[in-house]
């Protein structure tokens, strides 16, 4: 089974820091505020950064199980537990990205339904953004890379709108540093999980990068990148809101974002949340391209036949989860699900994989 | 591709027309008033028809009576041709009695409500708030919220918006404090001090001299205008540019004390024609009496907040930070025992043309 | 005996389908012959389309010498030898002496039914058509206004003039069933990448066509993606463009009856530079150039975003322009979405129709409806003035762009884009958008990303996208139209400019 795809479905090093970092920046960011504070209160900021540096040490090994020689996480599955149960667990995976990209879909649906069109009906978003998934994806893996890319570049701007609540900041907030016991930090470092995940469909598409032994420096700085937004985020709403406002805020970010008002144009948030698709586009294409690839991969079903039904079944999920309490859930089942999935199954993999893969020739890639 | 473009031209017959805001269908609420009669919340709100209206149909202010905060709307709704938005709200007052009885109710819902401004206004009215906005139907749109919003710009107001009481009030060692608004000469709307909350209750009520010394020692904006008759009988008038403060707490377990510094710099626009600013001597004079007078001004509006137990300065919020194992109830206790020490500095800018 | 009679019936065929050729042609009353004698007495006939050649050069160049010749004429070469004109052969074939025939040649045969004659050229290609050649449709204040007309070799001619170099290759072929359209590929050779002029010959020998009626008809069947409404390949009438393309390593197809030239592979940056950008400073030049992307963006958006935020999102508008907006709609009975859609089919009907209009109606007519037509509608408050004043403004940015099948592209844009904000608001808008950045990713002109430099993200050639950059930085061809040559010239420091603070 040849590993190297042809030459111009590849895209250049470059881009894979826009992947990487495109697919976690997704939904998490606008609420995540809520769900870290629990535990460790204002000191939380230290649980994120904790979570990102860890990270890294997935990465690497995400890193060394891919490369030399180029494969993906269907071959990896393979060399570790055998043909018919690496395939099974391959069919396994795709259930964990559908659910990234359910939970993703469902959260943005679900803001957009809280803070502009109330009165919509979710079938009628689910249906429009749906079709535009569809299109995104039978483009290809380059178009992906470009919504990534213009996904990063794009909104980029929104950045400087975190401008104007710094000025409303009490810097008082973020004292007494330390003020939580290292446990508390932890746990809330867990809860903080939901906004890093999306980085492991590296494993799927690794493959269709170009020069891929130079593209460790591009992935440890998108996941750099990504932590040091995210420390911005949780740092500025700290100094803006209270801990107790923050407890009653749903939606912290886009909240924080309202302050924020020109002359010509009110109500800055609005364009941030609309912004706000061309980030989470990246983060629900990339893991429903990776299903279809498992699939073609797997099971020979063409990509274009099988994206129609995925599409349906995840427009179906979204309709029957209608309140705002199972849209928390589902978050949180999926935070769960992710925690797992990265912190001990990818290690688990690591280990066995290293142990097993002296035992294959290279010729047999 | 062509696929897509079919259903989405179907899903276009099938939408209907009733989720469209259009903009001049709208009954476009500016402010909201809450009172309170006999324990029915009485609300009203003003708005203004911004087109040419026929001259023999008034635009009045639409009231309604109801037990929550939020189901005057239903009311509303009742006695008007097009939708309640409330989307671009821009005040809401409360009359003294609403404020008096807590305020809990209206805030929980407005944490709750994305579609309100964070920058709308909050104020607390001596008269009611049904009087205040019937008499603000008659300026221009949205003449309360710029109001309150020039004075906090450029008079004796500290900046409050939605988002500030929502800061203060869920947050802790921090009280609510909004403006206060009244009916001056029976046809003008004015500002006049401020209102101290305690939890949500309101407390006290600032005079607009003691407002001006509550906004240079919590506002982030310290400028205002002040005058006072020193004991020499001589009127002086000054009013602050800019200025710098710093406020540090010592011993924080035992007897905690409050240490204010202010650097002001200010322009004095009356003062004893005797002195003669051009000599040093007498602006160090002139500077002292006006450092000694804020100084004790503001110790006594300190000392009148801790006998009423409310902290709309934020001590507690202050002593949070410094301290590892501070509790809100251990403020409490120490909050009457808290010690404050005032230092002034006042810098002339400018002495006039005359010298 | 049957060998024989096969191949004189074979002969017998041969002279019979010149015989054939002419009773089949003689249909037409403009094919003409006659017969004039020469000094021996043997007379020499003419056959022609009187239609397609030049009557002076009969006159002047071939009958002179053909009656007053000396010698005297036994055989064709022997008055082959007296015609002064160069393009001239002795043939038998008929389906050459047809396809001569109908280009302008003139056929000189001996005998009434003749197996061969000699092939003269005397075709007047310019007749009936223009021979001024302004650039017209793509005007600039200052550089060469120099454009290229119908007829093919004016055009190379032109190319040829100014383009001094024996790189500069031409490679003519022959496309349409019924036209018989010269077609000629033009590339630099040793800078344009051999790859797409291979590429584009084999489109235009695939493609079959009864009539080629102009370039662009060659552009819709050989472009990449015929479903898009983005122009795929670079079309223009100006000189110094077309010259632009070959030296970046374009390729360029010139059709005969065409002024138009088509080039690719092109980006969409392409589209949006103009010649002026060029001949001003670098400054002055990229300023005007991004004003033109600010009108772009504003020409699509304007619209969908009033018809967005008047429909759903009335919490966008300050205050201060609450007022005007209500009392500017408050008569109006449709809601915005049929407002706008009224008064942007009412421009798109303007401009159809005086683009129709003689030109004395037209002036009128063009007063009449921009002024009256809008004023009166605001008035029976059918619209209101602000959506007037916003769609006229989008209307005027929609033609910032230098090339016409571009504004074109982008007029249509705006009305998908409409619908979707009445339907989903600000959403709406979201969703086109990227539907079409999404679509502008997927295009591909002969090979080439449709939106590189900016995705696929090169650095360097961003030089001359967004803005121009001064003649220093852009000394490099751009890499993804993959030239051979990247170098294009050096940069030498004036030696006579010093730095006069340090020196004084």
């Amino acid at each position: 089974m040849k590993q190297k795809n042809k030459e111009n479905y590849l895209v250049s090093t470059f881009f894979v820091f826009f992947l990487i970092h495109s697919s976690q920046t997704g939904i998490g960011l606008l609420n995540f505020q809520n769900t870290i504070i629990e535990n460790a209160g204002h000191d939380s900021w230290i649980s994120v950064i904790i979570t990102g540096l860890s990270l890294h040490i997935i990465l690497w090994m995400i890193l060394t199980m891919v490369s030399n020689p180029t494969k993906d996480l269907l071959k990896i599955h393979q060399i570790s537990f055998g043909e018919k149960i690496g395939n099974f667990l391959s069919v396994v995976v795709i259930g964990y990205f559908l659910l990234l990209a359910l939970t993703v879909f469902r959260t943005y649906i679900e803001a957009i339904q809280v803070w502009i069109f109330p009165m919509i009906k979710t079938w009628e978003l689910s249906l429009g953004l749906a079709c535009l998934i569809i299109y995104i994806i039978t483009g290809g893996f380059r178009t992906l890379t470009g919504i990534s890319f213009l996904g990063v570049v794009l909104p980029s701007i929104l950045l400087l709108t975190l401008y104007f609540p710094i000025q409303h900041a009490n810097f008082r907030n973020l004292m007494p540093v330390f003020n939580h016991s290292i446990l508390e930090i932890a746990q809330s470092s867990k809860a903080s999980f939901l906004i890093f995940i999306g980085f492991e469909s590296l494993l799927i598409y690794f493959p269709f990068i170009k020069h891929p032994s130079k593209s460790a420096k591009w992935a440890h700085g998108a996941l750099a990148f990504t932590t040091f937004i995210y420390l911005l985020v949780t740092l500025i709403t700290f100094v803006y809101f209270s801990q107790g406002q923050l407890k009653h805020t749903l939606w912290p970010t886009l909240a924080m974002i309202k302050i924020v008002e020109f002359s010509f144009i009110m109500r800055i948030e609005f364009i941030f949340i609309f912004t706000w698709l061309l980030v989470i586009l990246p983060t629900v294409c990339i893991p429903i391209w990776c299903c279809t690839r498992i699939l073609k991969k797997i099971t020979k079903i063409k990509p274009r036949k099988s994206l129609y039904p995925i599409m349906f079944f995840i427009l179906l999920c979204s309709i029957f989860i209608d309140d705002s309490l199972k849209v928390d859930a589902l978050s949180k089942f999926t935070s769960e699900v992710g925690f797992y999935f990265i912190y001990n199954y990818i290690p688990f993999l690591f280990i066995i994989y290293s142990l097993r893969k002296s035992k294959f020739k290279s010729s047999e890639y | 591709m062509m696929k897509l473009l079919k259903i989405l031209f179907v899903l276009f017959l099938i939408v209907g027309c009733s989720r469209n805001q259009i903009l001049e269908d709208l009954k476009i609420i500016e402010s909201l008033g809450y009172d309170l009669e006999e324990d029915k919340i009485k609300g009203s709100a003003s708005f203004h028809v911004h087109y040419d209206v026929p001259a023999g149909a008034p635009v009045k202010l639409l009231t309604a009576e109801s037990e929550t905060a939020n189901g005057i709307f239903t009311t509303f709704t009742q006695q008007v041709q097009h939708p309640v938005a409330i989307g671009k709200t821009r005040t809401i007052i409360m009359g003294q009695p609403f404020a008096n009885e807590g305020i809990k109710d209206l805030i929980d819902t407005l944490v709750r409500d994305p579609i309100v401004e964070s920058n709308a206004k909050m104020a607390i009215s001596k008269e009611e708030a049904a009087e205040v906005l019937n008499l603000s139907m008659k300026f221009p749109p949205y003449y309360l919220s710029d109001v309150i919003e020039q004075n906090i710009t450029y008079g004796n107001t500290p900046k409050t918006n939605v988002h500030t009481v929502l800061n203060q009030f869920y947050g802790a060692g921090q009280d609510v404090y909004l403006p206060v608004l009244t009916i001056y000469e029976s046809e003008k709307i004015m500002v006049d001090g401020l209102g101290i909350f305690k939890g949500d209750k309101l407390m006290m009520l600032l005079q607009d001299r003691e407002a001006f010394l509550f906004k240079i020692i919590k506002d982030k904006n310290i400028s205002g205008t002040y005058e006072f008759i020193s004991k020499q009988k001589e009127k002086i008038f000054l009013k602050i540019m800019y200025g710098k403060r710093k406020i540090s707490i010592k011993n924080t377990s035992q007897n905690p004390q409050v240490i204010i510094k202010l650097d002001l710099f200010a322009l004095i626009k009356d003062y004893p024609r005797s002195l003669d600013l051009s000599k040093s001597k007498d602006v160090k004079q002139l500077s002292k009496k006006i450092e000694k007078e804020l100084s004790t001004k503001i110790e006594r509006l300190l000392e009148e907040f801790k006998e009423r137990q409310v902290d709309p300065v934020g001590f507690g919020d202050l002593i949070r930070s410094e301290k590892r194992d501070w509790t809100q109830d251990s403020f409490n206790d120490q909050y009457p025992n808290l010690e404050f020490e005032i230092e002034t500095k006042v810098n002339f800018l400018q002495k006039g043309v005359e010298g | 005996m049957g060998g024989h009679g096969s191949l004189r019936n074979f002969i017998k065929q041969k002279n019979d389908s010149i015989h054939d050729l002419f009773k089949e042609v003689s249909k037409s009353d403009d094919f003409y012959q006659f017969s004039t004698k020469s000094s021996n007495e043997l007379p020499i006939y003419f056959s022609y389309y009187k239609s397609l050649i030049d009557e002076k050069k009969i006159h002047h160049h071939l009958l002179p010498y053909i009656q007053s010749a000396e010698e005297v004429f036994t055989k064709l070469t022997d008055v082959m030898n007296a015609i002064p004109i160069e393009d001239r052969e002795i043939t038998s074939d008929p389906k050459v002496i047809i396809n001569k025939l109908t280009k302008g040649y003139i056929f000189i045969h001996l005998t009434i039914n003749p197996e061969k004659g000699i092939l003269v050229n005397l075709s007047n290609g310019t007749k009936g058509y223009r021979d001024f050649n302004n650039a017209e449709h793509e005007y600039s204040v200052i550089g060469p206004n120099v454009g290229f007309v119908e007829d093919l070799d004016t055009n190379l001619s032109l190319l040829r003039r100014h383009i001094i170099s024996k790189g500069l290759v031409f490679k003519e072929i022959t496309k349409g069933s019924l036209s018989n359209t010269r077609v000629v590929i033009g590339y630099i050779d040793g800078i344009a990448n051999p790859q797409h002029v291979q590429t584009m010959k084999q489109r235009l020998e695939d493609l079959d066509m009864d009539v080629i009626f102009d370039s662009s008809v060659l552009d819709q069947i050989i472009s990449d993606n015929t479903n898009t409404p983005f122009p795929l390949f670079m079309s223009t009438e100006r000189l110094d463009r077309t010259i632009y393309m070959l030296l970046l390593g374009q390729v360029i197809v010139i059709s005969d009856g065409s002024p138009y030239v088509i080039g690719g592979p092109t980006t969409i940056f392409n589209f949006f530079i103009s010649p002026e950008d060029y001949y001003s400073p670098w400054s002055v030049g990229s300023f005007f150039r991004l004003i033109r992307f600010i009108g772009v963006l504003f020409s699509i958006l304007a619209t969908p975003i009033y018809v967005a935020v008047l429909t759903h999102h009335y919490a966008i508008i300050p205050e201060d322009l609450l007022t005007p907006l209500i009392k500017s709609r408050a008569n109006v009975p449709f809601p915005p979405l049929l407002e706008a859609l009224f008064l942007e089919i009412t421009i798109e009907l303007l401009r159809e129709a005086g683009g129709r209009l003689p030109t004395k109606v037209g002036q009128t007519l063009g007063i009449v409806g921009g002024i009256v037509i809008g004023q009166a509608a605001v008035e029976a408050a059918l619209t209101s003035n602000i959506l007037l004043i916003i769609v006229a403004l989008a209307a005027l940015a929609s033609f910032t762009t230098p090339i016409f099948k571009m504004s074109n592209t982008i007029r249509i844009l705006r009305f998908p884009l409409i619908l979707l904000a009445a339907i989903w608001g600000g959403f709406g808008v979201t969703l086109g958008l990227t539907f079409i950045l999404c679509h502008l990713m997927r295009l591909k002109s002969l090979g080439t990303t449709y939106l590189t430099p900016l995705y696929p993200f090169r650095y360097r050639d961003l030089n001359d996208s967004f803005i121009r950059s001064s003649l220093s930085v852009t000394t490099k061809r751009f890499t993804f139209f993959r030239p051979l040559k990247l170098h294009r010239y050096n940069v030498k420091k004036h030696k006579d400019i010093e730095d006069d603070y340090n020196n004084e």
